[in-house]
């Protein structure tokens, strides 16, 4: 029984093969590519100017890694993802320390006109920057789970070699 | 290789299929296999200067296409992107002809990137040698993958 299984299983699996042919055949015949927005396209100018900075960010990132295979690609990205690391904790060590400059030259300042009235611009102040920090600190989550995955394949594959 | 314009829209126009294809099976909407699309042709267009023709341009197209669908980082995108592609919609409920390739769809989406790419070339009918290349592992393991994957796609059924 289990033979049989097994080999409908293998029979569907080479199935998909036909299955990809036919989406290929699909997308070649219904899929009109628009060569003027293609030209626009790998010119750089489809998003306007804003697009233009981007992509040149882009390229500027994939131009190195063109020629890499998948995992060398990968492998430069978990890079990026430990320089994040780094840039984050040198990030939040001068904005602290801006910040204590900050608060200090504000509370100086403002103290003339009454200690309780520059407390209050200081709690203001900090609470500001407490709740962008929380934010922040969000993005920069998100940013790094979304190379997760890539990095678990990428030692999967480090044991196995 | 030396490569102008014309010549380049000649060859996506060839291989619009394979390159549409392989950002579908990394997209989940419309709008992301339109973004994965016009990414992967920049960077096709970006690369031809440092394709030397050592491979075969299909191989190439593949690993450039693959390398673009498992770097972009999604979460920049801004879902405005003009298609490049016109006239296809293979995330239409309404279109009858899209049930096979939704459950096709389905299966590979189910695997994580690495294993989509490793499968995607062995459908496209690559030899071990040509898989290990793009992907950057040895053949053996390979063959490993592939038997892992194969035993996660029945486990689908």
């Amino acid at each position: 029984m289990e033979t049989q299984n097994n080999t409908f299983n293998e029979f569907e699996l080479d199935d998909l093969r036909q299955q990809i042919e036919d989406l290929k055949n699909k997308v070649n015949k219904q899929g009109r590519l628009n060569e003027e927005l293609v030209k626009k396209a790998i010119q750089g100018k489809m998003r306007g100017v804003h697009g233009i900075i981007l992509k040149l960010a882009i390229v500027a990132i994939d131009v190195s890694h063109m020629g890499d295979d998948l995992v060398g690609t990968a492998n430069k990205l978990v890079k990026m993802k430990r320089n994040r690391v780094i840039g984050q904790r040198i990030g939040i060590g001068v904005a602290l320390l801006w910040l204590a400059w900050f608060c200090y030259e504000y509370f100086m300042l403002n103290s003339v006109y009454g200690t309780e009235a520059a407390w209050f611009s200081m709690i203001g102040i900090l609470v500001g920057a407490l709740i962008g920090g929380l934010i922040g600190i969000r993005i920069f989550n998100k940013m790094q789970r979304a190379n997760d995955e890539m990095i678990d394949q990428i030692n999967e594959f480090t044991h196995e070699q | 290789m030396e490569i102008n314009e014309a010549e380049f829209a000649r060859i996506i126009r060839e291989n619009k299929g394979t390159i549409y294809t392989v950002c579908y099976m990394f997209s989940k909407d419309k709008e992301e296999v339109d973004d994965l699309f016009q990414e992967a042709l920049i960077k096709l267009w970006q690369g031809c200067a440092s394709f030397q023709g050592k491979s075969d341009l299909k191989t190439w197209i593949y690993k450039v296409t693959l390398n673009s669908c498992i770097s972009i980082d999604r979460k920049k995108k801004s879902h405005k992107t003009q298609p490049l592609m016109e006239g296809i919609d293979l995330f239409d409920k309404n279109d009858a002809d899209n049930k096979q390739t939704d459950m096709l769809h389905a299966r590979i989406q189910r695997l994580q990137p690495f294993d989509r790419a490793i499968v995607l070339l062995w459908l496209e009918n690559m030899s071990y040698d040509e898989i290990a290349q793009i992907v950057g592992i040895n053949v053996k393991n390979v063959s490993v993958r592939l038997y892992r994957i194969k035993e996660q796609l029945k486990q689908m059924n």
